[in-house]
């Protein structure tokens, strides 16, 4: 009893440690051509990731925008609409939140609420439009999700450079006036960069593991992305869904930026989320994880560890910081690879007889 | 700004030079979209393509074995992308962005170990792709403006959408691939392959994808720098589904995209913002889709759409 619980609570980290094993055999190839001992790069790089107090707080600092868009992506995927556009509903997220942050009058407490509810609700709005989309010209959600990115990077850079830009300081930087020391996220320690977000984020774990497993709306969702059609047939208004979820996977992007404003950069800058690429690593944390939320948090701050780590050997080694996406392509691509193991065991068990097929059907795939 | 003929043209031919690497990825995307398969990747082999080129360019000085290098090394990735997709069953959109993180972390890693460093490398010893000689046109000067600085890939990608269109409808092969596409199991019960022609049509379509990046980095100016297909891929992919699929219908959607491209560029020395130009062209592709979209649906009849 004990141990099948034990292989039922072991079984969905089998496939995630598979991939992992033979992603750090790609990575430990790309180390060896830069003639480095992958061993030692590997050594360093965990110590570099969780090493000490200030690599491991560094890691949960880099952990909190992938761990809240792999849950942004996750909503949205594991209802089956697939977009990609977690690097725009981030970028419009943080742009909105300073730019209301550093420019609606009053006291603190009312600039933050404006700021944070206007930035999610832009978030928000700004994904239910490739809902619309999608309902409305059959447009494919991939394909507007994607071209919306770049088309939100260049349009805020346009109101950061030709309207919002700070011009007090020497800096080149295309970026927003700071915000004011009282509306800052405080640090969780002091002296080290990890800030209250990411008890936003594990908390924002919670809630959505809530709204997936406890409630009819995750319900449906679920329901939803197993087959859009038959959801329609059982009563569920794939419609409703479909909105419903494509706004709040932008409103929890939205978040992951408005965190970054408030508890890292303290302004918008332009550039900063796309090339940390935080909402790609955390689609892949959530397409790893297989859209588990408690996953999602393990998956994102490993990820965010193979980064810091990956920033400490290249400072260290002769080895580039991209290790870190080459061992993380390596690992969403052998995921991917999933069903096709799912779909040898099915044919291991055909020639069982009828009755006990029937019986084992129950447990579905996901 | 002056608009006349003479600007004109020099849009003309500012288009046809941004629209053919578009044009060759786009036939890649139009071939998978035929065979049920929406590649994602192309970007990531786009890219690869269009680093390996350089990197051969670089080490040899030869157009001959850059162009080689770049369409066998977006091959290798266009065959590991298929086998995921069709061997493994992985999901076509995960496999996608996978082989794209994973190309975009592979080249700039590269880049540092043959170039010594990031961002964007230029060099004089680099060769880049033959103009084609077009002073046989000096007595017409609007012609010889607008296709000047053309090289000899620009014309033939114009040669092969032709060609592939042949190809898809005239040729059995073009005939089997299509049937995979509507319906796999059907035409799997006709004893056609199925599997392996999927496969064999994403390694094409990276073939493509490496003319195309080749195209990017040794057509015009001739450099790489860090992620310098820029969403050309996806646009490409765009490009392809707004050519309903038809090689012949996405030169005509190429050529948008092109003009939006070059556009963008030309407003630039304008008063109008050049962040917002820049975003015109990803603007325009779900403009134009949706307009397509909405075209199709009237044509269908009411209650299937």
């Amino acid at each position: 009893m004990m141990r099948s619980k034990l292989k039922r609570l072991g079984e969905p980290l089998k496939q995630p440690a598979i991939a992992i094993f033979f992603a750090l055999l790609v990575g430990a190839a790309a180390i060896l051509v830069t003639g480095e001992n992958p061993l030692t790069v590997y050594a360093a790089m965990a110590k570099g990731a969780f090493g000490s107090t200030y690599y491991l707080l560094t890691t949960l600092t880099r952990a909190t925008p992938i761990i809240i868009c792999g849950l942004g992506a996750a909503v949205a995927w594991s209802s089956n609409y697939m977009g990609i556009g977690g690097e725009g509903q981030m970028i419009v997220g943080g742009f909105v939140s300073a730019i209301l942050a550093l420019n609606v009058p009053g006291p603190a407490w009312f600039k933050i609420i404006c700021s944070v509810v206007g930035a999610l609700a832009a978030g928000g709005l700004y994904s239910a439009l490739s809902a619309w989309l999608l309902e409305k010209f059959k447009m494919s959600l991939a394909i507007s999700t994607l071209m919306f990115n770049y088309a939100a990077q260049y349009i805020t850079m346009h109101f950061t450079a030709n309207v919002f830009l700070d011009t007090t300081g020497d800096a080149k930087m295309t970026q927003t006036l700071m915000l004011a020391e009282e509306l800052r996220l405080p640090k969780m320690v002091e002296t080290y960069s990890l800030h209250w977000g990411f008890v936003i984020a594990v908390l924002l774990v919670a809630a959505i593991w809530f709204v997936m497993n406890r409630t009819s709306f995750g319900y449906e969702s679920k329901m939803s992305g197993y087959n859009v059609d038959f959801c329609d047939y059982g009563g569920i208004s794939s419609r409703k869904v479909m909105y419903g979820m494509l706004t709040l996977s932008g409103v929890i992007c939205a978040l992951a930026g408005v965190l970054e404003v408030y508890g890292v950069q303290y302004r918008y800058v332009h550039n900063t989320y796309v090339s940390a690429s935080y909402a790609w690593v955390g689609l892949n944390a959530a397409l790893i994880s297989d859209y588990n939320p408690v996953g999602i948090l393990l998956t994102s701050i490993l990820l965010a560890g193979i980064q810091t780590g990956g920033a400490a050997i290249s400072r260290a080694t002769s080895v580039p910081l991209e290790i870190s996406s080459i061992i993380q392509g390596c690992i969403t691509l052998f995921i991917s690879a999933k069903i096709a193991f799912k779909f040898r065991g099915r044919l291991l068990r055909r020639p069982r007889p009828y009755g006990a097929q029937a019986a084992e059907g129950e447990e579905g795939e996901a | 700004m002056d608009i006349n003929l003479n600007y004109l043209a020099v849009v003309f031919n500012s288009t046809l030079r941004m629209m053919t690497p578009i044009l060759f990825v786009a036939l890649g995307s139009a071939l998978c979209n035929r065979v049920f398969i929406f590649n994602i990747g192309l970007e990531g082999m786009m890219l690869m393509g269009a680093f390996s080129a350089i990197v051969a360019n670089f080490y040899t000085g030869s157009v001959a074995v850059s162009l080689l290098a770049a369409m066998l090394s977006s091959m290798l990735v266009a065959y590991v992308a298929g086998v995921f997709m069709v061997k493994f069953k992985g999901a076509m959109l995960v496999v996608g962005v996978s082989i794209n993180s994973l190309v975009s972390g592979l080249t700039t890693f590269l880049m540092q170990l043959v170039f010594g460093g990031k961002g964007a490398y230029v060099s004089p010893d680099l060769v880049s792709l033959p103009k084609i000689d077009v002073r046989f046109l000096s007595g017409m000067p609007l012609l010889e403006t607008m296709f000047s600085a053309l090289t000899y890939l620009d014309i033939f990608a114009f040669v092969l959408a032709v060609i592939l269109y042949l190809f898809l409808f005239r040729t059995v092969t073009g005939f089997r691939m299509r049937s995979v596409g509507i319906n796999k199991v059907a035409a799997e019960s006709l004893g056609i392959n199925a599997d392996r022609l999927q496969i064999r049509t994403v390694v094409f379509s990276g073939l493509l994808s490496g003319l195309g990046g080749c195209l990017l980095t040794m057509g015009g100016v001739t450099m790489f720098a860090q992620n310098i297909t820029a969403g050309r891929g996806f646009i490409a992919m765009a490009a392809g589904t707004l050519g309903a699929a038809h090689p012949l219908g996405v030169i005509a959607s190429s050529a948008f995209f092109g003009l939006a491209q070059s556009m963008a560029n030309m407003l630039q020395n304008s008063a109008i913002s050049s962040q917002l130009t820049m975003a015109l062209p990803y603007v325009a592709t779900v403009v134009a889709l949706a307009l397509y979209n909405v075209m199709q649906m009237k044509r269908m009849p009411k209650g299937k759409a």
